[in-house]
């Protein structure tokens, strides 16, 4: 592995930047996919809301609202202990960038609907914690995407679960 | 490895274990996702089928219902047109049950675009009032979850949350297949009653002309300042 360029390089090799994100992420959608494990049914409705999902054949949007949730929990804990770093914070991207697609697109709907200032608009998005004012909401994907994305990036596997075993798994 | 191949193994390993795990954790939960279900059905864009009757009471259609109607039995061989509701009340023990108004198809009553009756304020009310006196053919179905149910309902409506049938429909079965008028409702800006009277018509085999959606629900019931109850399903 070639040594890391730069003051970025150093800091990112350190491993304690990346740590630092993949905990609190890690923390925040577990946060998020709990309530949606504790009530599947409620979450189930979230979604439809959002007519993504054809609802026949009926098993899609059911199978979407049972494994999602486990996904995020699994994904994190995973991330949390550095393993599958790049598979999970790969998905983990990609799911913030098109959750916060909808999220804007049903907020825009609800301000052409009802009016009013667009930050003042307020929905249950179905991420877990209720009713959420949509800019707060937004600002908060974009934070979560640049942690996800970082967690990606990152070369630095220094203290993550994987360097550990190797270190430990190696003959003495 | 090459690291695309890494990252898409550990991709398809995260996504089968969340999938696994989330099969089995739904299989255990009490209110589990039904995976065959369809939750949010909407019944095919037409009239119901209504079964025509050959009783005594007349077959007219083209009276214009406004609202639900006040009880008056009708004779045999009645000849008029004029639709009528009849109501057991305490004061007519021997009155027939609500019958006519119901059975019939009346182009007057308003219908979604699935043919499912909607019922405004008025009617509404009316058919409150007559469970209240106690016709036991009138029942009001809350369809939302239990928490809010036990915040607010309409006064004698019974829970019949729309996602959790399995549990609440074999206890109110009977009842309901005995009413003659089902007034179906949720909060008001919502679809849940709708969805629950088509899976109560196409799933569960209820006739379709005893079920009335309540659009306004409990927004409209509550603004109108009509009687609510708190607490669980007695």
């Amino acid at each position: 592995m070639s040594a890391p360029q730069g003051r970025i390089g150093r800091w990112d090799a350190s491993g304690w930047p990346q740590l630092l994100a993949r905990l609190a992420f890690g923390a925040i959608m577990i946060s998020y996919a709990l309530p949606k494990i504790i009530d599947p049914l409620d979450f189930l409705k979230e979604i439809h809301t959002y007519h993504i999902l054809p609802e026949e054949p009926a098993g899609l949007i059911n199978l979407v609202a049972v494994c999602l949730p486990w996904f995020e929990l699994t994904g994190s804990i995973a991330l949390i202990l550095g393993l599958a770093r790049r598979g999970a914070s790969l998905v983990f991207t990609g799911l913030m960038v098109f959750f916060t697609v909808m999220i804007l697109a049903r907020a825009l709907g609800l301000h052409q609907e009802l009016g009013g200032a667009f930050c003042d608009i307020k929905f249950d998005c179905g991420c877990g914690h209720g009713e959420v004012y949509i800019c707060r909401k937004t600002l908060e994907n974009l934070g979560l995407m640049v942690l996800a994305l970082y967690c990606l990036v990152s070369r630095s596997d220094r203290l993550s679960v994987v360097r550990l075993w190797r270190r430990y798994s190696r003959p003495m | 490895m090459t690291l695309i191949k890494r990252t898409s193994t550990e991709i398809l390993i995260l996504c089968g274990l969340a999938c696994l795990c989330g099969l089995v954790a739904n299989a255990l939960h009490p209110d589990g996702v039904v995976l065959a279900r369809n939750y949010f059905k909407v019944g095919p864009k037409k009239r119901p089928e209504v079964p025509q009757t050959t009783s005594s009471r007349t077959a007219a259609v083209n009276e214009p219902i406004a609202e639900f109607t006040p009880p008056s039995p009708v004779s045999a061989g009645d000849a008029s047109n004029a639709v009528t509701a009849e109501v057991n009340t305490p004061q007519t023990p021997n009155a027939p049950p609500i019958a006519a108004q119901m059975e019939q198809p009346n182009p007057e009553l308003r219908q979604d675009e699935s043919g499912l009756n909607l019922a405004d304020f008025d009617f509404v009310l009316g058919a409150w009032t007559a469970m209240n006196a106690g016709a036991p053919s009138v029942v009001f179905v809350d369809a939302r979850k239990a928490e809010a149910y036990e915040g607010a309902h309409i006064a004698g409506a019974v829970l019949l949350d729309h996602y959790r049938l399995e549990r609440y429909l074999p206890d109110l079965r009977e009842r309901l297949l005995a009413a003659q008028v089902i007034v179906v409702y949720c909060a008001g800006d919502c679809e849940d009653s709708r969805y629950l009277a088509t899976a109560l018509i196409y799933d569960h085999d209820f006739p379709a002309h005893t079920l009335f959606l309540y659009e306004g629900g409990m927004a409209e019931w509550t603004e109108r300042k009509q009687s609510v109850t708190q607490g669980a399903q007695p």
